[in-house]
Parts: structure tokens; C-alpha cells; sequence
């Protein structure tokens, strides 16, 4: 007997193919209950910007499909796109009460899963400027977790995953400058996939920190991960940075799926120790460790460099490079900006030119160490985000809020592949108290197929039982219930 | 022994906070403060193993090695 499971991607293909529903119909449908989800008491507020014009692009979607020649398994698939990732015509307001220039071309991420067929239902919500770790936002409210309304999703891709964990959409487009994709998508129970730094074009992509922000997709699956991925990944002129890549291998999404008995795991089974990894979600990375042993892959343990450190450089980084496209803005609007991103621009301030040069020498040490620890193993196992959701407390919501210690685990285990650039996606591998927790995996530059299928293999595992939320909108779209 | 305060910092603590920021002077000391209570002062303190770089030769971003190799799993 199969696990229920969340609809992914080819359950939306599946259903217009068999004539369940259409991309017009899905379409309509989740601009509803997009709008249906913020009349709840709690608002859901996964989404910003509602864009009804999708339905122009769902009905020529249903004409495709109804003629046979879909574009692809994600035509006609309803999306939504982070609201720091342009989309042509629409304000990009980085969850910010400022007016802003409004841009005239879709970010090449965008473009690109535009062109596949997918439909932009929505600009997703996030942390003011993608600069925090809870998803508060006293400005366009507060994205409520899935399984907990009294929780939140994390962030800074709060959005995207209330989006995915509540079934409004099956993927969403994040942005990761220090786990954004994938902490939030390990407390609403999705996968987050980071991939390698230069993949992903960032054209278009309000980049918080130069050298540690990504493009990457929350979804339902590591299937979908691999899919929308590689749908996005392309070099791309107007980018440097992604000149570098090797190309995709023609099967790569086989590649993603496939077994993978026989690679060596370095699990840091010492990051379980730390100050930053709850007991609860130790006790599931180790489950996972587990079910990859028995998945025929060998386990040894392996020691990756101070999280604690990481999360130091990190943000020191992200103080020094953070607000530089827009810092005249922001200064000139400091006092609408909530309080919470108010105190964290005025820390930034006193990062100084010598401590961002340290930091990044420092960084180049910790690559380093990345590099020999891969060096001896196919792939590392760690923790994803080191707690379950948290609280919202109700002093927070109109001010936002600063806590260190839920921000350091939230988001200590991520940062070091943003440090290096290597894939790393985040896999739910159990459940603390009702609410799900994540193992993450990290493989070497370029090989994000096995990442995912080391995913994949964590996936099949069942170690996470996927329970319906009490506010769970993906029947209705498909045309189930 | 001690008990420290609560790390989470909201309401009208945060409001106190944001708006000593701005304060020159104060603001800076202040969050040289919030700075050392996060480490980050502690990491500008502490020693650098080895002979420093010269700064402009190193790499400030992650780009791995220019691989020729495929993604195979």
C-alpha cells in the first residue's frame, strides 16, 4: 500500500492528461483559494501579489494539452515566485512597504520555467528584504505554518513554503543566501534544493549577499527538485557566474531518481552534538543516516568544519554585501522598515572592511576543509534546519522580532554550502511533535543528480509520514474533493 | 549563577532597540553590543591561523573548480 503523499508535479501533468482537470481549471481554482486562504482566521498569507492574468497563459495551457502537445510535464502547473524574483510587470516588493520600480522582464529563472509552461499564480511572500529566519513580516503579514497556524514557516522563503506545505501550489521559485530555500522548506515538510553557486542564473534576482545567494525550488518531492532544476539551470550571458558549468547530463533526471547503494556518506554526526541541532531532530538525521545504510550506501563519519564559525562569516558577509543594490532606498524608508530589519541594516553598518575581508579568508579555509572531507566521501549527511517550526509570538507580529538563539538553528547547519557553493538539498526525514524536521545532504560542485538521489533514497525511505494539514488546498485544485 | 536574559528581543524592547540604533554614537556602540552577544566580535578579536593573504588575491566567491566533469551520480 502506497504512503500518502503530497501531489507533486506529475500528479498535476497526470490529472490534465487523463482529463481530471485543466490548467484553467487548476488555475482558477488556486487563485481561489489563494484569496480563501487570507480569509482564514489566522490569515494564511503565503502570497503577496495575486496574479490574475495567469489565467491568459492556463487557458492556452489547456488548449496545448487538450491538443496533445504539451510543452512539458510542468505546462500548465501553477507556480509562485518569491517576491524578491522578478516577474515581468509585476512590483517586486521584497516584502517591503516601499514603492518600487516595477521590472519589464521575468528574471531568466522565471523565463525559463515560463517558457516550460508553468503558470505564475502569485508573488510569494518572505522576511523583509529575505533577511531573517521566522517569515515574520509586519508589513504583508505573517506566512502561517501548515501543520500549526501558531508557527511559522521560517525564511526567508516563508512564502513559498506555506505555498507548498498547504498544497496552494507543488512548487515555488526561492532564493538561499544562508538556507532561506531550505529551512523553511524542512518546517512546513517540503524539499528545498540549493544548488551549485553559478546554476541557477541570478538575472532578475534581488541578490541579498553577492556571494552566497541562490535560486533554488521548494517542492513535494526530490523528483520535482530535479525537474524544476534542471529546467531553470542555463548559462546565461548577462551572469558570469554561471559561464562555469559543466552541462546537465543527458539523463539527468534519471540520474536523480536512481539508487544509490554503493556511495560513501560522510555523516558529521557531530554537528548532532551541537548547541544548534535539537535532540528530536538529531535523533531523525540518525534515522536517516540509517535508512541509507540500509538504501546499500556505506556510511562513515566524517567531520565538516564549525557551524557556529559558519553562521559567523555568514552573516558577517551578509552585513558587508547585504543591502547594496538598494541601500539609498532603505535608507531614505528606514523608519517603515520593520524593527527587527531596522537593527539588523544598523549592525551591518559596523561590519567593517578588515572584518569582511577576514571573513572571507576565513571562508576560503572552510572551503577548503569542505573540499577534503569530499574528497574522501561521495556526499555528507547532516542536519537541515537544527529545530521544528517555532512559535509565533503575538509581541512579534507588528514588530518582527530578534532571536539569536532560534535564528542560530534555524540556519547553522545551511549556511556552509552557501560558504562553499555546493548542492545541498533539504529531505524531511521524521517528524518532533507533530511537526516535520529535515535531513540535508551536500555533495561536491556540479553534482546536484546526487544529491537528489541520495534525497530520493531518504524519500522512499518513509521515515516521513506525510499527514494532510487541516488547512490543505491541493484536492480542491486538482479536482479531487 | 546568573540567569541570562531572554534572547528573543520584541515588542517595545525591539522598538527601544531599533530606535537607539539610529542614534549616532549610541547606535554604534549599541550594536557593538548586539555584535559581541552574536560572536561576531569575538571573531574579529581572535587570530588568524598562518601567514595572512594579501587581500586582493583571494577569491571572494564560491566558484568551484572549472569542471569539465558531468553531474553523474
Amino acid at each position: 500500500m502506497s504512503e500518502p503523499r503530497p501531489p507533486g508535479i506529475a500528479d498535476y501533468a497526470r490529472a490534465y492528461r487523463e482529463g481530471q482537470t485543466s490548467p484553467a481549471a487548476a488555475a482558477e481554482a488556486c487563485l481561489a483559494a489563494i484569496r480563501a486562504s487570507d480569509q482564514d482566521d489566522p490569515p494564511l498569507r503565503a502570497v503577496i501579489t495575486i496574479l490574475d492574468d495567469a489565467m491568459t497563459a492556463a487557458e492556452a495551457a489547456s488548449e496545448r494539452i487538450a491538443a496533445g502537445t504539451p510543452r512539458s510535464l510542468l505546462d500548465g502547473v501553477p507556480i509562485v515566485v518569491k517576491d524578491n524574483v522578478d516577474v515581468a510587470g509585476v512590483p517586486t516588493t521584497h516584502g517591503l512597504p516601499i514603492e518600487l520600480p516595477v521590472p519589464e522582464a521575468d528574471a531568466r529563472a522565471v523565463a525559463r520555467l515560463r517558457e516550460a509552461g508553468a503558470i505564475i499564480v502569485g508573488k510569494a511572500n518572505l522576511h523583509q528584504l529575505g533577511a531573517g529566519t521566522t517569515g515574520i513580516n509586519p508589513h504583508t503579514g505573517t506566512p502561517r505554518n501548515p501543520f500549526d497556524p501558531q508557527r511559522w514557516c521560517g525564511g526567508s522563503s516563508s512564502g513559498c513554503a506555506c505555498a507548498v506545505g498547504s498544497g496552494l501550489v507543488p512548487m515555488a521559485v526561492g532564493t538561499d543566501a544562508g538556507g532561506s530555500v531550505r529551512a523553511p522548506a524542512a518546517f512546513v515538510g517540503a524539499v528545498g534544493f540549493k544548488p551549485t553557486f553559478g546554476r541557477i542564473s541570478r538575472t532578475g534576482m534581488a541578490v541579498l549577499c553577492d556571494t552566497l545567494d541562490h535560486i533554488g525550488p521548494l517542492v513535494t518531492t526530490c523528483a520535482d527538485a530535479a525537474l524544476t532544476f534542471a529546467t531553470m539551470a542555463a548559462i546565461d550571458s548577462d551572469d558570469d557566474e554561471t559561464w562555469d558549468q559543466p552541462p546537465l547530463p543527458a539523463d539527468f533526471l534519471a540520474a536523480a531518481a536512481r539508487s544509490p547503494a554503493g556511495l560513501r556518506i560522510g555523516f558529521a554526526r557531530h554537528t548532532l552534538e551541537s548547541r544548534v541541532v535539537e535532540p528530536e531532530v538529531a535523533k531523525a538525521v540518525t534515522d536517516a543516516a540509517s535508512a541509507l545504510a540500509e538504501a546499500g550506501c556505506q556510511i562513515v563519519d566524517v567531520t565538516v568544519p564549525d557551524l557556529d564559525e559558519a553562521r559567523i562569516l555568514g552573516l558577517i558577509l551578509l552585513g558587508a554585501e547585504g543591502p547594496s543594490g538598494v541601500e539609498p532606498v532603505l535608507k531614505a524608508n528606514i523608519g517603515k522598515l520593520a524593527l527587527d530589519l531596522q537593527v539588523l541594516l544598523a549592525l551591518g553598518d559596523t561590519v567593517t572592511a578588515r572584518d569582511y575581508l577576514k571573513a572571507q579568508r576565513a571562508r576560503g579555509r572552510q572551503c577548503d576543509a569542505w573540499r577534503e572531507v569530499l574528497s574522501g566521501v561521495d556526499a555528507v549527511l547532516m542536519p537541515s534546519a537544527g529545530m521544528p517550526a517555532g512559535k509565533i509570538f503575538a509581541d512579534a507580529l507588528t514588530t518582527g522580532e530578534i532571536d539569536e538563539v532560534s535564528s542560530a538553528k534555524a540556519i547553522s547547519c545551511t549556511f556552509p554550502a552557501n560558504l562553499t557553493g555546493y548542492p545541498a538539498v533539504s529531505v524531511p526525514c521524521g517528524r518532533v511533535s507533530g511537526l516535520p524536521v529535515a535531513a540535508q545532504i551536500v555533495a561536491p560542485p556540479w553534482h546536484e543528480a546526487r544529491a537528489l538521489a541520495l534525497g530520493a533514497a531518504i524519500e522512499r525511505s518513509g521515515l516521513y509520514r506525510w499527514q494532510r494539514p487541516a488547512r490543505y488546498f491541493a484536492d480542491r485544485i486538482l479536482g479531487r474533493g | 549563577m546568573r540567569q541570562r536574559p531572554s534572547p528573543r528581543i520584541a515588542g517595545r524592547r525591539l522598538q527601544v532597540l531599533a530606535r537607539l540604533c539610529r542614534s549616532p554614537g549610541v547606535g554604534r556602540r549599541l550594536s557593538e553590543l548586539v555584535l559581541r552577544e552574536m560572536g561576531l566580535l569575538a571573531f574579529r578579536d581572535a587570530p588568524e591561523p598562518g601567514p595572512l593573504k594579501a587581500a586582493i588575491k583571494f577569491r571572494v566567491k564560491p566558484r568551484p573548480p572549472s569542471a569539465t566533469e558531468t553531474a553523474d551520480v
